[in-house]
């Protein structure tokens, strides 16, 4: 047909395209260091970055003194916000969206007048968007290392990360139990299918540390641990992700936190994990500095550390602190 | 000898001739457009099923539903030209011409003998590795038709071959046609419905309305055939 | 109508040469941004040191020999499915046409979530593969499955739509001139149809080697296994940024790479047609 015309142009534009990609590189070279705060520095070695983290609760500032045992009727600090600045933004930990629906009806009950709305996700990738610009008023997270992280690149409100409620991890079954598994020795049984949560997400760093202390004790042992592993089948991006795959009856086993399998105790069956070897992680909640609503987002802190909050979350099986 | 009775009920109106054709002879098939001409032959051929009657070529049944006979298309040993003379255009000249003898697994000195004897028929000689994608159209129907000839049929069938010819390939064409029916002695129909094509090599004349004959002669006497023709 | 009120030939010229161009720039620089802002984000060295992780490795081996597999079987199989598809009439063939299409319109992890219905171990059809041993739900195979599901649209729709528009006089004369029906397919059909049944075949495996919601939920995440290039993306992201960055940029490269060699090849044939 025309031969003539088409050989040049797809030279140019390949010439074209090569030259942009050539001088990308070049600039990423010379503006290595042009990258705000969001990229870790401590991973810029290129290595997986073991989140294992310290099972102590990390040095955040003072929770107020409250009581648990208090009926819900105290009274509650006067809102501090006009009427229009009402709705907040909760980024929340993907663990509390079983409970999230009652949580929403309390805050509304206790402010009249004000909705919440969850962004339910693993923390992880919550993280991820807050610190690529997207908004939020208030801040759940399930693990310490991100919350430091955060406070680090000054997210937070100063003074407003509190420590929320806490949770342990625990083995959970099918409700048929098509694996017979009876123990916690019986996971490292050939042919089983374990799910877990990915090392990124909270419940998957405290699975990690759950099975390093596991392997420690006499009775299970290093030959567990690593049959244990190689059972594993799959590393899902959120906890309930990994419940679901259980419920599902896809996999025989899966590691996710105590408040899941409280709040689901028909889908179902447990196997305990003992406190001593157990990870407790512990959830921050805190006010975004970024935040135009920042008297509601204060009073949705307040709801949620106050004893009707803690309530709520107590009787979906979290553990107050 | 071609033998056709052939009925087909079709959206318009049920086709139902019967004529035949002798070696050497070229039987031109006139009539108006949708009058049944290209399904008469892809009848023939065996690319569409008659619904009754008996299709014979030099004694051997090619199609008979009554009996439930049907031999496949690649078995009838028709030449068939097509009206835009459909050659490979991804393939040379002389992987047109040699197609079908490929396609019955004829040994390759054979093969090469008569694509050459078709090339030199037809006036090919310097286009022979030519994609045939690139010719005119003169040039095209020449190698279709040495195509069709090459595997020695028993009938050739040209369906409006002239069409988007000019006037020079068209006769150069035609004049090729009448010497190949009359060299290899081979029935030969024609569609058309330019009355020079009659004229010039026409045997005998077959007219279709609405798929019936409905006049047949010899060329010199074609009655009014242009308001035939101009009729729908 | 007098010139005088109009806008002079020259400029009227070289605005319309400049709003054309303004737009292929528009869209250009639209698709185009996005990719080079992954290149900005790294450094060379990150991104060479990043290459020896055997994340990235796996992940990268996985991903092409799946797409590669699930693309090999969906033109062994699909191609002569659209060519008998459309060949035919038949009862219900306007509700295959229309399923053939379903793919497109589901939600990738709609997708892979109906697959672990019917293929989990407690599937539908999956409860008596797993009676007889065989597990697809969590391995490589249910990768294969679930690219194969989400990107045959591309294919089927692009070879139907060839076979449907080919002349079908090409494969009429050489039935009369004694080809059978596999040889003209083989020889006529497919040769002249090659460059847009080519274009389909890309877009399939660009768009298996993408597929992340259907692959999560079907085959899981498993590193060597079923964690292929987009789901270490996704994972990497949030733990391991660079390793993310890295691959991300990998995909892009190698993408482009196929698509002009595709081109540039097909280009060719055409040339010889």
């Amino acid at each position: 047909m025309q031969p003539k015309t088409r050989a040049p142009s797809l030279i140019l534009i390949g010439i074209v395209c090569g030259l942009l990609l050539v001088s990308a590189f070049f600039a990423g070279c010379t503006s290595g260091t042009t990258t705000p705060a969001a990229t870790p520095p401590a991973t810029a070695a290129a290595l997986p970055a073991p989140a294992a983290p310290v099972a102590t609760p990390a040095p955040v500032t003072v929770a107020e003194p409250k009581t648990t045992t208090a009926p819900a009727t105290t009274a509650t600090p006067a809102p501090v916000y006009t009427y229009s600045e009402g709705n907040v933004v909760a980024y929340t930990a993907a663990s509390l969206s079983g409970v999230s629906p009652k949580l929403a009806a309390g805050f509304e009950k206790m402010y009249p007048g004000h909705k919440v709305t969850f962004n339910l996700a693993g923390t992880q990738a919550l993280k991820t968007q807050v610190v690529n610009g997207a908004y939020a008023d208030v801040f759940i997270s399930a693990s310490n290392a991100y919350t430091t992280e955060l406070t680090k690149g000054g997210y937070f409100e100063t003074g407003s990360v509190k420590p929320l409620t806490s949770n342990y991890v625990i083995v959970i079954l099918p409700k048929n139990n098509p694996g017979t598994i009876k123990s916690l020795s019986d996971l490292a049984k050939p042919g089983l299918k374990i799910a877990v949560a990915d090392k990124s997400v909270p419940v998957g760093a405290a699975t990690t540390s759950v099975m390093a202390n596991l392997a420690k004790t006499a009775t299970l042992g290093k030959a567990w641990n690593t049959s244990v592993y190689s059972n594993i089948v799959t590393y899902e991006t959120s906890e309930p992700a990994v419940a679901s795959k259980v419920q599902l009856g896809e996999v025989d086993a899966g590691i996710v936190y105590e408040s899941t399998y409280s709040a689901g105790k028909d889908k179902y069956v447990a196997i305990a994990i003992p406190r001593a070897v157990n990870y407790l992680q512990t959830y921050t909640i805190g006010v975004m500095k970024q935040s135009t609503s920042k008297g509601a987002a204060a009073d949705f802190e307040n709801f949620m550390l106050s004893s009707a909050g803690q309530q709520i979350l107590e009787d979906y099986g979290f553990r107050s602190l | 000898m071609l033998e056709a009775a052939i009925t087909k009920e079709l959206r318009d109106f049920t086709l139902n001739l019967s004529f035949t054709v002798q070696p050497g002879e070229i039987l031109i098939l006139m009539g108006a457009n949708g009058s049944g001409k290209s399904t008469t032959l892809n009848l023939i051929a065996g690319l569409l099923y008659p619904d009754a009657g008996c299709i014979r070529l030099n004694g051997r049944t090619l199609s008979e539903p009554g009996q439930g006979t049907h031999i496949p298309i690649e078995d009838r040993r028709i030449g068939y030209v097509f009206q835009n003379s459909a050659v490979f255009p991804h393939m040379t000249v002389e992987e047109n011409i040699a197609f079908g003898l490929r396609a019955r697994r004829l040994p390759k000195a054979e093969i090469a003998d008569r694509v050459c004897q078709m090339i030199d028929l037809m006036h090919l000689s310097d286009l022979t590795n030519v994609c045939a994608g690139n010719l005119s159209g003169g040039q095209k129907q020449r190698v279709a038709l040495g195509r069709a000839i090459a595997i020695r049929p028993s009938l050739l069938m040209l369906d409006e071959p002239f069409t988007s010819l000019d006037a020079e390939s068209t006769s150069t064409v035609r004049n090729l046609t009448r010497t190949i029916v009359r060299t290899c002695n081979i029935p030969c129909i024609l569609v058309s419905h330019q009355s020079a094509d009659s004229r010039e090599i026409g045997d005998r004349v077959l007219q279709l309305r609405s798929g019936k004959a409905v006049w047949e002669g010899s060329p010199q006497d074609i009655p009014d055939d242009e308001a035939i023709c101009r009729c729908r | 109508m007098t010139s005088a009120g109009r806008i002079p030939e020259k400029y009227r010229r070289i605005l319309s040469h400049g709003a054309a161009g303004l737009l292929i720039l528009i869209v250009t620089l639209y698709l185009v941004l996005p990719v080079i802002a992954l290149f900005f984000r790294t450094t060379p060295e990150l991104f060479l040191a990043s290459l020896a992780d055997p994340l990235v490795i796996s992940a990268l081996w996985l991903s092409f020999s799946t797409s590669t597999i699930s693309l090999a079987i969906v033109i062994l199989v699909g191609t002569p499915f659209a060519y008998v598809h459309s060949r035919s009439t038949y009862p219900g063939k306007v509700i295959v046409d229309t399923l053939i299409d379903l793919p497109l319109v589901l939600p990738p992890a709609v997708a892979g979530f109906a697959l672990l219905v019917l293929y989990g171990r407690m599937g539908l059809l999956g409860q008596y593969f797993n009676m007889m041993g065989i597990s697809i739900a969590f391995t490589t195979l249910a990768v294969i499955m679930a690219q194969i599901f989400v990107a045959s649209p591309f294919y089927l729709r692009q070879a139907k739509s060839l076979f449907e528009q080919f002349d079908q006089s090409y494969e009429h004369t050489a039935r009369t001139l004694g080809a059978s029906k596999l040889r003209t397919f083989l020889t006529i059909t497919i040769p002249l149809t090659a460059s847009g049944l080519v274009s389909g075949a890309v877009m399939t495996f660009g768009r298996a080697l993408g597929e992340f919601g259907a692959t999560i939920m079907f085959a899981g995440n498993l590193p060597g296994v079923t964690q292929t290039m987009p789901l270490a993306v996704y994972v990497g992201m949030e733990s391991n940024f660079n390793l993310g960055l890295t691959i991300s940029i990998l995909l892009v490269i190698i993408s482009f790479v196929i698509m002009i060699t595709v081109r540039l090849v097909t280009r060719n044939e055409a040339h010889h047609a």
